[in-house]
């Protein structure tokens, strides 16, 4: 930083990059694991990148101004960042040949225009994105201290990406809440076998997770396998069950409703956490103020209000958990 | 050196000189640092900042923005951090952006705009003020400013008298019947510059829910929805009143790629400005500076200049 205004840093902390698609494939319940590769700089840029912070993806092709839409890019967070192929694919026997350089991946659920054109991109197709946006997770000080990474559907691959950076900084005792709609969700990234007849016993059976060396605990709303209900409610018979536990420090990215219930569950329970978002953005780097989430101030705020915006793109997406108005 | 081949795109707005016809849209750029890290804002021909109105905005309830095809909505609601921290926080940042800079400034009544613009004046390093009109005078029954041609005259005779030779542009609404009747009221009330157009207004609808989808009910419509209206309305008021009158024009809307800036500049536009393209994709405002440097090589001419305004 203290770079003056325009010129460009020996090593800038994000830009916009191009990358291709290494390769693409299916999860399961219509969610999607897209591997991305980029070379040179960008690479050395999106390397620094930490989890938590995600990458602006333009869904169509900026160079042909024929084609307007969709016409913003869409956010998604950094599932996994490695130089090495195997370890973000490690059921697949072989690199696809012509990529070198660094891997990303991101995991999504298609969901619209946006997401089904990124499902039709093929290997060597190009990308154009930003990155990285936002800040990243901290990570605790002590590598001895408890974790409990908990998302539901597309919240979770960012804390498999949280889970990867904790245990590269030594930290052992880690312990995730996978939820979902549904078992198919689950369909490839499972060890279903592996699953303990207790929903509520940790065990290796998420990959993303197992590879960071955490085990899991899943859930589904449709009740067809793990606990039978919401991951939040998990977690709170976890809890209950295990109070060797009750001192973790807690990571959670979902839909609303879901990081609400775990902020309260952790007021209960007097735990310290932090908070991924994902509201609705247009820019991803500060410049709409499309994005905006209310958090506590110290002090009422002039216009009497008793919180303040924040942009979500840029102040967050991460948020310490007690900070959040939810409502 | 070829003289086709380097192209003067320097043009001026009043007395200020721009290195090229290319600024930033109010409120789609930031105040500039936040783009710095996706292009190289030393190469913009100015500018223009996010409206700046007196007291701090928090804006509007969410959701603000959204999408539609070709375009997008917003309702922000002018979120701004307010005239004294921008003066204590953003001014000196923009100080060292070698560009002229301009600062758009909102109200909710005259004496406000008056106040940020006095406050504003002779500041380094503001080259000229930029009234956002699109603003309901709540001393008027909420009747938009930039909507009814006394209203508007009185605004700009106002701040130009408080800011006597400071360069002022003027940005009109376009949800109005007839744009020229209001670029004329500017015009005679003291406005150096007109730049056109801010947004249009409209409203999505979720069909589910069967709620608006934005927070505010309605929003603006911008983006390449809105550029072939635009366009049309830089043509018409660069006819009836800027060209007779010779007061340079600011086209905006919808502009993504050097195609669409000159198009804006065929029709009369001495500059443009990007706004929703800059959130996609900052670094369309250099693509488009260049593009319109090999527009004119292309073309043989020596100056920008020479092409404003020389639709057939
Ligand atoms: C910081 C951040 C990180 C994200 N990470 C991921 C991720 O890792 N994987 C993933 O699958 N998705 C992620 N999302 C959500 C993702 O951006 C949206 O699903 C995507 O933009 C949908 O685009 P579309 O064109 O396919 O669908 P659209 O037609 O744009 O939307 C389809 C549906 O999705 C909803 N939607 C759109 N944008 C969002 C959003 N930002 N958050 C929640 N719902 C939305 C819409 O309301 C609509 O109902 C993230 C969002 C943010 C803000
Ligand atoms: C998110 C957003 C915020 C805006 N904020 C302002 C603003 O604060 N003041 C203003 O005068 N215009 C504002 N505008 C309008 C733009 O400056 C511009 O007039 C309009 O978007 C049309 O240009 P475009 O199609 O290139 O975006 C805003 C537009 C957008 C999309
Ligand atoms: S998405 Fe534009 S400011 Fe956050």
């Amino acid at each position: 930083m203290g770079n003056s205004i325009g010129q460009t840093p020996k090593m800038p902390r994000r830009g916009e990059f191009t990358a291709r698609v290494a390769d693409q494939i299916h999860l399961g319940d219509g969610n999607n694991s897209l591997l991305l590769a980029l070379a040179g700089q960008p690479a050395d840029c999106l390397a620094q990148a930490k989890a938590g912070q995600f990458i602006q993806v333009a869904c169509r092709d900026l160079n042909d101004f024929r084609q307007t839409d969709p016409l913003l890019r869409r956010p998604f967070s950094i599932a996994g960042i490695s130089k090495n192929y195997q370890q973000l694919r490690p059921h697949s026997d072989a690199k696809p040949a012509g990529f070198e350089g660094l891997f990303l991946e991101i995991i999504y659920r298609v969901l619209g225009p946006g997401t089904a054109w990124l499902s039709r991109q093929k290997a060597g197709d190009s990308i154009n994105l930003l990155g990285p946006l936002g800040n990243g997770f901290s990570l605790p000080g002590d590598p001895n201290e408890k974790v409990i990474l908990i998302g539901g559907g597309v919240g979770l691959p960012p804390l498999y990406f949280l889970a990867d950076q904790l245990s590269q900084a030594g930290f052992t005792n880690l312990l995730g809440f996978a939820g979902a709609r549904t078992k198919s969700h689950f369909e490839t990234a499972a060890n279903l076998a592996k699953l303990p007849s207790d929903p509520l016993i940790p065990a290796a059976v998420l990959e993303p997770f197992a590879r960071s060396k955490t085990d899991a605990i899943l859930a589904t709303e449709d009740r067809s396998i793990g606990f039978p209900g919401s991951i939040v409610q998990a977690l709170e018979m976890f809890l209950q069950k295990r109070s060797d536990w009750n001192q973790a420090r807690i990571y959670t990215c979902g839909p609303k409703g879901m990081l609400k219930a775990v902020a309260d569950l952790a007021r209960r329970h007097n735990l310290a956490g932090q908070v991924c978002m994902e509201n609705y953005m247009s820019c991803g780097i500060g410049l709409c103020q499309s994005c905006v989430v209310a958090v506590k101030t110290a002090a009422a705020e002039p216009d009497g209000t008793a919180g303040k915006y924040k942009l979500v793109c840029s102040n967050g997406p991460v948020f310490d958990m007690e900070k959040i108005i939810w409502d | 050196m070829e003289p086709f081949n380097q192209p003067d795109l320097s043009v001026h707005l009043g007395k200020v000189q721009l290195a090229n016809p290319v600024l930033t849209a109010s409120g789609t750029c930031g105040y500039s640092m936040e783009l710095r890290d996706f292009v190289d804002l030393t190469r913009l021909g100015g500018f223009i900042t996010k409206s700046i109105t007196l007291e701090p905005r928090p804006g509007n309830p969410p959701q603000r923005t959204c999408e539609t095809h070709s375009g997008m909505l917003n309702a922000i609601g002018l979120a701004n951090v307010g005239l004294e921290l921008f003066c204590e926080e953003k001014i000196p940042l923009l100080q060292r952006l070698p560009v002229p800079v301009f600062v758009n400034v909102a109200g909710k009544t005259i004496e406000e705009y008056v106040a940020v613009a006095s406050r504003l004046y002779g500041l380094e390093p503001v080259r000229g003020l930029e009234l956002n009109v699109s603003c309901p005078n709540v001393r008027e029954g909420g009747m938009t400013f930039g909507k009814d041609p006394r209203l508007l005259a009185e605004l700009v005779r106002a701040v130009r008298k408080a800011c006597p030779d400071t360069l002022l542009i003027v940005k009109l609404t376009p949800n109005v019947t007839d744009i020229t009747l209001l670029a004329r009221a500017a015009v005679d009330a003291g406005a150096d510059v007109l730049s056109l157009v801010n947004t249009f207004t409209g409203m999505a609808i979720d069909i589910e829910t069967r709620k608006p989808v934005l927070g505010n009910r309605v929003g603006g419509l911008s983006g390449p929805a809105i550029k072939p209206i635009a366009l049309y309305l830089v043509h018409q008021v660069y006819q009836a009143v800027a060209k007779p009158a010779g007061i340079p024009l600011i086209g905006l809307g919808g502009i993504t790629c050097s195609h669409d800036a000159l198009e804006f500049i065929l029709a009369g536009a001495t500059a443009v400005s990007v706004g929703t393209a800059v959130l996609v994709r900052p670094s369309c405002l250099v693509q488009i500076i260049d593009g319109i440097q090999t527009y004119l090589i292309r073309y043989r001419c020596k100056k920008v200049t020479e092409i404003i305004g020389s639709l057939q």
